[in-house]
C-alpha cells in the first residue's frame, strides 16, 4: 500500500474533468429536457387549469340558467295547473247538463212507456176482461144470451127502433153509412108498383132454429112492410146472437158486438178517470 | 501481495503513469462517451431522464436545500465509483478504487465541493460554522474536516482493498470456484460503498450550504426524507 502524488493529482484532475464532461454532455442536455418536459407539463396544467375555470364558470351559468328554468317550470306548471283546473270544471259543468238533460230524456222516455205499458195493460185487461166476460156468459148460459140477444133484435124490429133512428139499437150495433135504404125508402114505392122482396143477410152465430128465422123473417117483413127475401149464414166466432145486413147496413145483436160496446165503455170510463 | 501495489504502464521522469490512472480515465471516457451517445439516443434518453429524475428526488428528499446543483457532484460519484469498484470483477483488470490517492482524490474532490457550495450559498459566513458553537471549538472543527475526508477516503479504500485481498486469498486456497460467492459478495460492497461515499459527499455538501445558522454538521445531521416527494414542484 502506497500514496503516489502522481496518482493522486491525475485522479484528481481526471474526476473533476469527468464531472465537467458528463455535466455538460450528458446531464445538461438531460435536465434541459426534463425541464422542458416539466414546462410543457406546467403549461398543460395552466391549461387545464384556465379550462377547468372556464368549465366551472360556465357550470355556475348554467346552474344559474337551470334555476331560471326551474322557476319558469313551476310558473308554467301552477299555470297549466290553473288552467286544467278550470278547463276540467267546465267539462264537468258541461258533462253534468248533459248528464241531467239525459236524464230529463231518459225520464220522458220511461215515462212514456211507462204509460205506453201502462196503457197496453189497460186494454189488454179490457179485452181480456171482456173476452173472459163473453166466455164466461157462453159458458154458463150458452142459450139464455143467445136467445136474449135474438129476441131482443126481433123486438126492436116489431117496435121499429131499428130503422127509425139509423142509430144503434140500445146495445146492438149498427154499422154503415147511416143513409141506406130505410123502412120508409121501401115503403114509399110507388102505388100500383109491385113490391120486390128486400134482400136481408142474416148470420147467426149457432145454426138457427125454424122458429127463429121465420120470426126473423116476418119481424122484418112487419118493418119494411113488404117481402123480404132472408139470407141465413152462420158464424161460430159470433158467440152468441145475430148480425142482420140490410141494405147497406148491417146491425150487430151478436155476443161479439156486445163484448165490442163492453170494451168501448170500459176505455171511456177508463178515459175519464185519467182525465180525472 | 500483488494486489496491494500498483503496475505502473508508463513512467517519464519523476511522473508515473500507473494501471489505476489508465483504467480511470478509460471509465472516464467509456462514462462520457457512453453517456453522450445515451443522450443522443431516443431509446436510452428517456430511461436516462426517468433515472436522473428518481437519484434528483432522492437526493432532494435526503436534504433540506436545494439538492438541483449537487446532483451532477453526486450521480458522477454513483457512477464512477460503481464502474470503478465493478471493474475489478474482470479478473485481468485491478480495481482502481483499491488505490488510496484515488479515493483520496474523490474525498478531496467532496470536501472542496462542500466549500465551495457553501461559499455560494452563504458567502464569507460560510466561514463562521468553524466557530460554532464556541471560538474554543475551531482546532476540533478543523480536525474534523480533515478527519472527515480522511474517513471518505481510507472507508472506501480500505472495503475495495479488503475485497480484493480476500478474494485473492481464497483463490489461492481454494482454488477457482470458491471466490464466485466471494465476488457476489464484493459485487454488493461496491455498489453499497459507492452510494455511501455518494450519500456522504451529498450530507457534507448539503450541511455546508446551510450551516450560516448551525452548528458543525455531523451525519446525525441528515434530515428525514419528506412524506411526499418534490422532485415535481
Amino acid at each position: 500500500m502506497s500514496f503516489d502524488l502522481t496518482t493522486f493529482l491525475f485522479e484528481l484532475i481526471n474526476f473533476v474533468l469527468l464531472i465537467f464532461l458528463l455535466r455538460r454532455f450528458v446531464y445538461r442536455p438531460i435536465a434541459a429536457s426534463i425541464a422542458a418536459r416539466r414546462a410543457e407539463i406546467a403549461e398543460t396544467r395552466a391549461t387545464a387549469a384556465a379550462q377547468l375555470d372556464g368549465v366551472n364558470a360556465r357550470t355556475a351559468e348554467l346552474d344559474v340558467r337551470q334555476r331560471a328554468i326551474d322557476v319558469l317550470r313551476e310558473e308554467v306548471f301552477a299555470e297549466a295547473s290553473a288552467d286544467a283546473a278550470t278547463l276540467r270544471a267546465r267539462l264537468l259543468g258541461e258533462a253534468r247538463e248533459d248528464a241531467v238533460a239525459e236524464r230529463v230524456k231518459v225520464q220522458s222516455l220511461l215515462e212514456s212507456e211507462r204509460e205506453a205499458a201502462l196503457g197496453w195493460v189497460r186494454e189488454t185487461a179490457v179485452d181480456q176482461g171482456a173476452a173472459v166476460a163473453g166466455r164466461l156468459l157462453l159458458a154458463l148460459a150458452p142459450d139464455a144470451a143467445h136467445d136474449a140477444l135474438v129476441q131482443r133484435l126481433l123486438q126492436r124490429l116489431r117496435d121499429g127502433s131499428v130503422f127509425s133512428l139509423g142509430d144503434d139499437l140500445d146495445g146492438e150495433g149498427e154499422r154503415g153509412d147511416g143513409s141506406g135504404v130505410g123502412v120508409g125508402g121501401h115503403a114509399t114505392d110507388g102505388p100500383g108498383e109491385a113490391r120486390s122482396p128486400v134482400k136481408a143477410e142474416a148470420t147467426f152465430a149457432r145454426t138457427p132454429t125454424a122458429g127463429e128465422t121465420e120470426a126473423l123473417e116476418q119481424a122484418l117483413r112487419d118493418a119494411v112492410g113488404g117481402p123480404v127475401h132472408l139470407a141465413v149464414a152462420k158464424d161460430v166466432e159470433l158467440g152468441a146472437g145475430l148480425t142482420l145486413r140490410f141494405g147497406d147496413r148491417t146491425y150487430d145483436a151478436t155476443l161479439a158486438g156486445q163484448l165490442d160496446l163492453l170494451r168501448d165503455e170500459a176505455r171511456r170510463l177508463l178515459a175519464q178517470q185519467d182525465a180525472a | 501481495m500483488e494486489a496491494l501495489t500498483h503496475k505502473v504502464w508508463l513512467q517519464i521522469g519523476p511522473i508515473v503513469i500507473t494501471e489505476t490512472v489508465v483504467v480511470s480515465v478509460v471509465l472516464t471516457l467509456i462514462l462520457v462517451v457512453g453517456g453522450h451517445f445515451a443522450v443522443r439516443s431516443q431509446k436510452l434518453r428517456e430511461p436516462l431522464e426517468v433515472i436522473y429524475e428518481r437519484v434528483e428526488a432522492m437526493v432532494q428528499n435526503m436534504v433540506t436545500v436545494d439538492a438541483g446543483p449537487l446532483v451532477p457532484l453526486v450521480l458522477t460519484q454513483w457512477v464512477f465509483i460503481l464502474a470503478a469498484n465493478l471493474v475489478g470483477v474482470i479478473p485481468i483488470i485491478a480495481s482502481p478504487t483499491r488505490d488510496l490517492a484515488l479515493t483520496a482524490a474523490l474525498a478531496v474532490v467532496a470536501l472542496g465541493a462542500g466549500h465551495v457550495y457553501g461559499f455560494r450559498a452563504n458567502g464569507w459566513r460560510y466561514l463562521r460554522h468553524y466557530l460554532e458553537p464556541n471560538p474554543i471549538m475551531l482546532p476540533f472543527n478543523l480536525i474534523g474536516e480533515v478527519t472527515r475526508t480522511l474517513s471518505l477516503a481510507l472507508r472506501l479504500f480500505g472495503n475495495m482493498l479488503s475485497g480484493e485481498i480476500i478474494g485473492a486469498i481464497a483463490v489461492s486456497l481454494a482454488g477457482l470456484l470458491l471466490p464466485i460467492p466471494l465476488m457476489i459478495l464484493d459485487v454488493l460492497t461496491s455498489v453499497v460503498q459507492a452510494y455511501i461515499f455518494g450519500v456522504l459527499t451529498l450530507v457534507f455538501t448539503a450541511s455546508a450550504m446551510q450551516v450560516a445558522s448551525s452548528a458543525t454538521p455531523r451525519i446525525d445531521d441528515v434530515p428525514s426524507p419528506p412524506t411526499t416527494s418534490g422532485a415535481n414542484s
